[in-house]
């Protein structure tokens, strides 16, 4: 894309922001989150920094991050922004990265490229000098049988606001992680958005690791656009105080024998708030799709909540689909179990809450970043012992 | 000599209910170091209740009688510290905890019991040592200590881990729930051998059983009859042996 594209481009999502704004609660894609926090403080638009020399606070240990970030105004790919339809309602803070971002990390995985090791992308803002918001962009295109483990990480100092948007065209045969490791101060906030496309026999996970931020929206919208095409969406969210967070994922089976597999796991102490929407479309045709989708919860404080929706609109008679929600406390008898062996029933209740979180971090395929969460989960839940 | 040990364990008159509803109903049993005692009885007279009681479940409502352990009042305990203190129950029916591996939970039930009597955190290389050990005596493979806890376990595999723990956390008082139940010939063997391993002088086993099968293995001392909430006979393995025989009809209103 030459500079033209990318002005136009700029311009009509523009006039999107313009004539959306900023999500309100009354759109049912937003039902569960307040968007005040954004509207009510006076951000100052500025870019993250980049990695280089010397790297920069708060790291993942063990981590190698890619520089590959770039001014905006440069060549961006031919295809930005195809997969985000700007058009909805609710798409204002799409069309506002897509007006504002100011770096772009874009990257292109060679078909048949098989990367061992993960590339890991770092948006850190600064925002110590006020509240500060950025618009990180990211844009991926994955070649034919390409294998590659791709992790967003972000961070900041400060009160903050991130307002991400990235994009993966998974080509056909590939296989892609795609880890989302939000670790913002608990003042900030984050919203962001993952939109892919997911050719013929290609497959994407992800992982969705919220370990901060006081407000924190994570979207995840995915199309199986080819027969084959797989999908298994995976999210954490351990919050305390009055910390919200709304995790919310679209997964569009346009083809036959897709196969959308979602686990997203809530632990929620305090008066913290929590909020899951699976929302699956199986166009008529595709014959042989499956999705199945969980999304147990731990209910820790007295004053937690959480609210959790199933939205399957299958317009075809011959698939698979299984969706289970559960909203519970930890189970008596194996907190019982863990006494009669020595454990306080503080110990008893962190550990039972660990081994709730782990089943979701020890799938994350990057040992650093399993290693960074389940330190952050030990402090989160040795921090705030439940009652 | 029985007379110069301390008991270890002594109920006295013990009546306990469950929803309103007497189960045990005046049962008296005095255990010392170095003794095996196992409980027989129909089905609902009262063994599971003894040994979830013992350990503190919750659940249970004491009406009258007492517990002792090594002199102390054992009611008086929250089940950690019934725990710390040297009562291990092997559970009937050991609970799954998906997300945590054996090896780590093992870690940290040795290391509670440790920092309550004052001692230093085993560390990893000590543990790892200790439990390979340990866990021979059961036959449990290495796999099943990296797995998480009971997760995916056969019935003879969680009764193993239970008399692993039981090996690893050395508790003066063991309380075995119904541990054969489920167990083929070969799983018996094991849990059996594992079992006596752990006997000496300092320490007392209550054994709760259905059957005679187990009793073969482990000849305990004393044999007891628990019908209808007490302790209706008691004698040696020869009473375990006619239970076996005859059913517990004949034992219908008790002696």
């Amino acid at each position: 894309m030459s500079t033209r594209p990318l002005a136009a481009l700029r311009a009509r999502a523009q006039a999107q922001v313009d004539a959306l704004g900023v999500p309100a609660r009354g759109m049912e894609a937003w039902k569960y989150t307040s968007t005040r926090t954004l509207t009510d403080t006076r951000w100052e638009t500025r870019p993250c920094d980049t990695p280089r020399e010397g790297g920069l606070p708060r790291a993942v240990a063990g981590l190698a991050y890619t520089d590959a970030m770039r001014g905006a105004e440069s060549d961006a790919p031919e295809t930005l922004g195809a997969l985000v339809d700007l058009e909805p309602e609710h798409a204002g803070l799409w069309a506002m990265n897509t007006a504002r971002f100011d770096h772009l990390a874009a990257m292109q995985i060679e078909a048949g490229a098989v990367h061992a090791d993960p590339v890991a992308v770092r948006w850190h803002l600064d925002a110590q000098a006020g509240p500060a918001a950025a618009h990180p962009r990211m844009h991926v295109r994955v070649g034919a049988n390409a294998r590659v483990v791709l992790v967003e990480h972000f961070t900041d100092a400060g009160r903050a606001w991130q307002n991400s948007v990235s994009e993966l065209e998974i080509g056909p045969g590939a296989s892609v992680h795609y880890v989302r490791l939000q670790a913002l101060g608990v003042d900030s906030v984050f919203t962001s958005a993952l939109f892919a496309r997911v050719d013929r026999d290609a497959s994407l996970t992800t992982h969705d690791l919220v370990c901060g931020a006081a407000l924190s929206r994570a979207e995840v919208h995915v199309q199986l656009a080819e027969p084959g095409a797989a999908c298994a969406l995976n999210g954490l969210y351990v919050l305390d105080g009055t910390r919200h967070a709304d995790l919310y994922t679209r997964v569009h089976h346009q083809a036959p024998h897709t196969s959308s597999e979602e686990l997203y796991k809530g632990a929620l102490q305090d008066a913290s708030r929590g909020a899951f929407t699976g929302s699956i479309v199986m166009k008529p045709g595709v014959r042989g799709a499956s999705t199945r989708q969980e999304n147990p919860n731990l209910l820790l404080g007295a004053e937690a909540h959480v609210d959790t929706r199933p939205q399957l609109e299958i317009f075809h008679s011959d698939v698979k689909a299984y969706h289970g929600a559960t909203i519970g406390r930890l189970d008596p008898a194996a907190l019982f179990y863990l006494r009669s062996r020595g454990l306080s029933p503080d110990a008893a209740r962190r550990l039972l809450t660990a081994a709730f979180c782990n089943t979701v971090i020890d799938s994350v395929p990057v040992e650093a970043v399993r290693a960074y969460t389940h330190a952050w989960l030990e402090d989160a839940l040795t921090e705030h012992a439940a009652p | 000599m029985a007379g110069e040990t301390p008991p270890l364990l002594e109920i006295h008159d013990l009546h306990v209910n469950v929803d309103e509803k007497p189960i045990l109903r005046g049962l008296s049993l005095t255990v010392r170091a170095g003794e095996m005692h196992a409980i027989m009885g129909p089905n609902g007279a009262g063994k599971s209740t003894l040994a979830h009681f013992l350990s503190g479940r919750e659940g249970y409502t004491h009406v009258s009688g007492s517990v002792q352990f090594e002199g102390q009042d054992l009611l008086a305990m929250a089940p950690e510290e019934r725990a710390r203190a040297g009562v291990f129950l092997a559970f009937q029916y050991p609970v799954e905890i998906p997300g945590i591996s054996n090896h780590y939970f093992l870690r940290t039930a040795l290391n509670a019991l440790r920092r309550a009597r004052g001692d230093e955190d085993l560390d990893a290389a000590d543990f790892m040592k200790l439990v390979r050990e340990k866990a021979k005596l059961v036959d449990l493979p290495d796999a099943l200590l990296k797995r998480a806890v009971n997760d995916g376990f056969s019935g003879g595999e969680k009764k193993r881990n239970e008399v692993l723990q039981m090996a690893i956390l050395e508790p003066r008082l063991a309380l075995l729930d119904e541990t054969d139940s489920g167990l083929d010939i070969d799983a018996l063997a094991m849990v059996s051998r594992g079992v006596n391993a752990l006997r000496d002088a300092g320490r007392g086993f209550v054994v709760i059983t259905h059957y005679d099968r187990l009793l073969a293995y482990l000849e305990p001392d004393f044999v007891h009859v628990l019908a209808t909430g007490r302790i209706v006979r008691s004698g040696g393995r020869e009473l375990a042996q006619a239970l076996e025989a005859r059913g517990y009809g004949w034992l219908e209103g008790g002696p």
